[in-house]
């Protein structure tokens, strides 16, 4: 983290807290404070009214952002990045699935793309897109669960319940439950118990479980829908304490002036993932100075039946990856905003008997954003031919590498903070 | 006996009930067994205009869902000493009213500051209960709806029935809930029927859903 010298006085007082205050000693003072965390979904979100201590850190901070685009189920790198440099290995081992040569769209003679993803090949070409090879981890655990665990709070320890931007949340802004910044330091969209943003005491970020739900909010600024109530007593009772959560909830009113503060741009279809990018871009446009957001697109898990649905799913995010950069380029503000695909794991390079993929390990990650100032491949690609003895690649980049390249030259934090969940290798 | 009438059924009193307990009262020396076997045998009591609409004390809070849930926790765990402390940040000292008036409840219960309490200690019960023996929740669901049940709509609302008193919740709340439950299960799994209720991840998945039940509006209310 950079740091002025008020910051770094402030960064003493932040030590001299916590030297103070063990996490009981924070628990407690949260109930002398009025203070206390809420559950929304399946995270929580601090709904204490106090001195904004910590936005004048948020402050110093740069106005860059993070976009995390979650591809849920274990997104087939190989499909996805396809490894011309190999083909024959490639077609071989997937004989109905692999994309056949004539339908690549090549970044370099080595590697190319679906076709249907000819919309990432304007970011490719105009320096916005880079990506990392054979991202993993070792020992790859092959359950959703678990891996999405491992990914989100880097550690292999189930007892660790933190994740990588919620412990680096929690040391920089140690007084969060007592003066939460301003603005929700993170979003994340369609959460499900993931662990990314949650540090030991509290989830940094303001999460719905549907993207639907946060444009309610959005357009509404309350958290719950108060109108329409039934005519009883009962309805009578359910909007009285819909009124008081309403007022108890801090962050629907300054989602919502952001929301209005921007306009809508109508490059968006009609689908989640672009529903839930063009919520951020209005976020964004709108000043909501929220650092991280979080976005998931859903299915794929593709076991079966993979060429159509995973065409679908790329074709998608490819469309809705341009629109998103197309809005944010209009109002000057794109290369303010990073963009990262991730996945728990990638797939078998052999295909299966039902036309898909069976969970596999290393996958690249792909990145966008015109900061990247200029595309590229980073790393290397994992051989196709050694492999593990369930059939998988050997990571060549480790998960927590990109992490950390991501919060120290992106949003310029000291990397120590994400280490801890690095001891298990 | 509106006391009693409001304390039990509902913060708007119906006088003529009102007036029949206080017939038997009076008609019995005074005493209030036959009152409460007049009133919990009535009908009204029973009438679905009466059901959830009373916001409940932080006590009822607390001990309603551990008795409702009937979940264990661990023996260290000074159970009556936590409810006493919790009760007392929620605005209630177990057998100490505020005056001779008593507590004024309803409403009175429910402001910016206990609200958030109130979720915030229903939550601590629920993290209690899953550090000390996870496998608690999935049994819970499976003595609710069987060990077959896919349909979600089905399981969800089984555990909210449960969880509250059978109510209506709002359809985009439902179809939140719903997202919750499903978590980190991957979407196709409920259409392929890969998922099945006795999953490993069926704990999580109840105790995520809980959760988010707590949070919402008829959770405060019996």
């Amino acid at each position: 983290m950079k740091e002025d010298s008020a910051n770094k006085d402030k960064g003493k007082a932040h030590d001299e807290e916590h030297a103070q205050w063990d996490r009981r000693g924070f628990l407690k003072t949260l109930g002398v404070a009025g203070a206390g965390a809420i559950s929304f979904g399946s995270s929580s979100l601090s709904v204490v009214d106090s001195q904004m201590l910590t936005a004048a850190l948020a402050e110093v901070d740069n106005d860059r952002v993070l976009v995390l685009i979650r591809l849920k189920g274990g997104n087939d790198g190989l499909n996805t990045i396809v490894p011309i440099y190999d083909f024959d290995t490639y077609a071989n081992k997937r004989p109905k699935i692999h994309i056949p040569q004539n339908s690549l769209l090549k970044l370099n003679d080595d590697f190319g793309i679906p076709n249907y993803m000819k919309n990432l090949d304007g970011l490719w070409k105009n320096g916005a897109m880079k990506v990392v090879h054979g991202v993993g981890y070792e020992n790859q655990n092959l359950s959703h669960f678990k891996s999405s665990e491992i990914w989100a709070s880097n550690s292999e320890d189930s007892s660790v319940t933190s994740g990588w931007m919620g412990r680096y949340y929690e040391e920089k802004y140690m007084d969060y439950m007592i003066n939460p910044p301003k603005k929700p330091l993170a979003i994340q969209i369609g959460n499900g118990g993931n662990l990314v943003f949650n540090g030991d005491l509290t989830s940094y970020a303001f999460s719905v479980s549907s993207p639907e739900r946060l444009k309610k909010v959005a357009e509404s600024g309350t958290i719950f829908d108060t109108s329409n109530p039934p005519a009883s007593l009962h309805g009578n009772q359910v909007s009285f304490l819909r009124e008081a959560a309403n007022t108890t909830y801090r962050y629907a009113s300054v989602i919502h002036e952001a929301y209005d503060n921007s306009k809508e741009y109508s490059g968006y279809q009609d689908n989640s993932i672009d529903l839930q990018l063009s919520l951020v871009s209005r976020f964004i446009k709108g000043g909501l100075g929220s650092k991280v957001y979080m976005v998931t697109l859903n299915g794929f898990d593709t076991h079966a039946n993979q060429p159509t649905r995973h065409q679908t799913l790329m074709t998608r995010l490819s469309d809705s990856i341009k629109t998103f950069y197309t809005d944010l380029k209009n109002h000057g503000v794109d290369d303010k905003v990073l963009s990262m695909t991730f996945s728990e794991f990638g797939r078998r390079v052999a295909e299966n008997g039902s036309s898909g993929t069976d969970h596999g390990s290393a996958a690249p990650i792909m990145l966008f954003g015109p900061a990247l100032n200029g595309s590229s491949f980073v790393g290397d690609h994992p051989s196709l031919i050694t492999l593990d003895k369930k059939g998988n690649m050997a990571n060549s980049t480790d998960f927590r590498s990109v992490y950390a390249t991501l919060l120290t030259d992106w949003l310029c934090a000291d990397s120590d903070l994400i280490k801890q969940g690095n001891d298990w290798n | 006996m509106k006391k009693i009438y409001k304390y039990f059924v509902s913060p708007k009193a119906d006088e003529a009930i009102v007036s029949s307990l206080a017939a038997t009262m009076i008609s019995n020396n005074f005493e209030l067994a036959p009152v409460y076997s007049q009133l919990f045998k009535s009908e009204h009591f029973f009438d679905e205009k009466n059901s959830n609409v009373l916001i409940k004390s932080p006590i009822d809070l607390m001990l309603g869902l551990h008795k409702t849930l009937g979940f264990k926790l661990d023996d260290t765990l000074d159970l009556e000493v936590q409810f006493r402390n919790k009760c007392r940040d929620m605005g209630q000292i177990i057998f100490s009213p505020v005056d001779v008036a008593g507590w004024q409840g309803n409403q009175d219960w429910i402001n910016s500051e206990t609200l958030p309490k109130r979720w915030e200690f229903s939550d601590y019960l629920l993290i209690k209960y899953w550090k000390k023996n996870k496998n608690q929740f999935k049994k819970l669901i499976i003595s609710l709806v069987g060990n077959k049940e896919t349909e979600l709509k089905v399981i969800v609302n089984a555990l909210k029935d449960f969880m509250f008193c059978p109510c209506k919740i709002k359809d985009e709340e439902l179809s939140e809930a719903i997202a919750v439950f499903i978590g980190e299960v991957p979407e196709n799994y409920f259409e392929d029927g890969t998922w099945s209720i006795n999953d490993d991840s069926v704990p999580k998945q109840v105790y995520d859903l809980m959760r988010f039940f707590i949070t919402l509006p008829e959770f405060q209310l019996k």
